[in-house]
């Protein structure tokens, strides 16, 4: 009997090492040095207050949406695979452009300016094809689009230059690097352009700042410093997209650490307005485009949709 | 003659027996390898298969395959640098330097938030310090990996995947690997990356055509 109990103690004792061991092969056995850690700074997104709330979402039927802008209280149109949609505020479609090619870029006023690799092609508000502008050469790949005044403003990574065109596709001149030392910097096509009232504000990613040029291609004041908190610019090319809000501040779009921020009209960090908790750590690049009331229309194309930020009245 | 004899007898014969369809069957093993091998038009067949525009109709050998790493699935997970049976990893990083932004700031170079960029250890990422950083021109560098050092740990992978271009992807390195048939390392990886590819076509590498190399 007592061989019996001596037996049954060795059998549970023998299985219990047989479970601790499997259990312990079948946990985490990468040891933390091997693996790349930027929790902390996902961690400080949710510890600052979020001024923007997502009050809509439009999904869009485009396999690869790539580009949106939006012509003040007006039309939004949405570029990608070989279609322009014009949709009214509401998100509702209310035409379809077919286009002869893969868009990259787009910008609206009464015309609507798609971007393609090599060169630009105006289509009216209702649709007709009026324009397609001569090509800018096998090396040019345009990356953003920009209306200032009547002169139409084009990034092209390929090239390292802004190109300026009158409303009819003229070429009026190009805006190159100030200076070779501290000139443009692109590791990644993520180069994009916004105007307002003080002309251009050109995304200079690689050097993770923000640069301001008159239209004929002087450069005024900079702002933006490369840091992984919150206020700075991370990665080898943020932010990739900005646009300019109705009362003159800006919205930035990264990727890396997928963020939507607002800067004062001086360059300072305002807020963040959705960061990789709301985005998803998944979110490709994100286009960006403010309408006349002050929303913020970001083009998540790794969800395929518009996301239409608000900011909410301060409770304060 | 008594019953054993005739017994040691038989077993003579059966074993003569079994010798002859022995030979025989070898024969027509190899008449069969040959004619198969004239009909195919093959004369590599046999472990140094390479494969060949012929293979699809050649039934004689299957051409060998190899483990390797598909790029686009992995998580870089940290288990290659790991779950190998040798004691350094045969999964090692590759770069694609057609690819590369040759950033100064180098999210698969540096640690998240270094605040020098400089080589100093202590802004270095890579556990192991396998990772050359050599100045081109302000702001560019280049980026090397020192194939003796990497552990295929993946780190520097998922900084330049997520930050920047996705230059550098992991790879079975099959100067090292011992070909398991059962790959230790892809029964355990948690994004099924690993498959069985012909060894024409050992490597997965990212931008093809353009230069690759460690």
């Amino acid at each position: 009997m007592k061989t019996r109990g001596i037996w049954i103690v060795l059998t549970l004792v023998a299985v219990a090492v047989v479970i601790f061991l499997s259990l312990r092969r079948g946990g985490p056995r990468v040891p933390q040095a091997y693996l790349y850690d930027v929790e902390q700074y996902r961690e400080a997104e949710t510890q600052v207050p979020l001024p923007y709330k997502e009050t809509a979402r439009w999904p869009l039927a485009l396999r690869e949406p790539r580009a949106v802008a939006v012509k003040g209280d007006g039309p939004v149109v949405v570029v990608g695979d070989r279609v322009a949609l014009v949709l009214d505020a509401a998100g509702e479609e209310l035409r379809r452009i077919e286009l002869a090619d893969e868009p990259r870029c787009v910008a609206v006023a009464d015309v609507v300016y798609v971007g393609f690799l090599d060169r630009i092609v105006a289509y009216g508000l209702d649709g007709e094809k009026q324009a397609e502008w001569e090509t800018l050469g096998e090396q040019a790949y345009l990356t953003g689009l920009a209306i200032l005044g009547d002169e139409v403003f084009a990034t092209d990574y390929g090239q390292r230059v802004v190109w300026r065109f009158d409303a009819e596709g003229k070429m009026r001149g190009r805006i190159r690097s100030a200076s070779k030392s501290d000139g443009f910097v692109f590791p990644s096509p993520t180069f994009d352009v916004a105007a307002d009232g003080d002309g251009l504000w050109v995304v200079n990613s690689g050097r993770r700042r923000v640069e301001q040029y008159s239209p004929q291609g002087k450069r005024g004041t900079m702002w933006g410093r490369s840091s992984m908190e919150l206020d700075g610019f991370s990665g080898c090319c943020n932010p990739t997209h900005i646009a300019v809000m109705p009362d003159g501040r800006f919205v930035t779009t990264e990727k890396g650490l997928p963020r939507v921020k607002v800067y004062a009209a001086d360059g300072t960090f305002a807020a963040l307005v959705a960061g990789s908790v709301q985005l998803g750590q998944d979110a490709g690049l994100l286009d960006v485009a403010v309408d006349a009331a002050g929303r913020i229309l970001v083009l998540d194309a790794a969800d395929r949709s518009i996301r239409i930020y608000e900011e909410q009245p301060d409770d304060g | 003659m008594t019953d054993n004899d005739q017994k040691q007898t038989s077993r003579r014969e059966m074993l003569r027996l079994v010798g002859r369809v022995g030979v025989l069957g070898c024969l027509a093993s190899l008449a069969g390898m040959l004619t198969g091998r004239l009909r195919a038009g093959c004369i590599e067949a046999g472990p140094a298969c390479k494969g060949c525009p012929d293979q699809d109709g050649c039934d004689l050998v299957t051409p060998p395959t190899v483990w390797q790493l598909d790029p686009a699935k992995c998580t870089q997970c940290g288990q290659c640098a790991t779950d190998c049976v040798l004691a350094q990893s045969a999964v090692r990083c590759f770069h694609t330097h057609a690819l590369c932004g040759h950033c100064k700031l180098c999210f698969g170079y540096f640690e998240p938030g270094a605040r020098v960029l400089s080589s100093a250890a202590e802004n270095q990422l890579c556990p192991t310090g396998a990772i050359q950083r050599r100045f081109v021109e302000d702001p560019y560098y280049t980026y090397t990996i020192e194939k003796d050092l990497c552990i295929g740990c993946a780190k520097c992978v998922h900084g330049c995947g997520m930050f920047g271009n996705g230059s550098l992807y992991l790879q079975v390195d099959h100067e090292l690997c011992k070909n398991c048939n059962e790959c230790s390392i892809a029964r355990r990886c948690p994004a099924n990356a690993f498959e069985r590819v012909p060894v024409s076509e050992a490597y997965l590498l990212k931008g093809q055509g353009e230069e690759e190399g460690h």
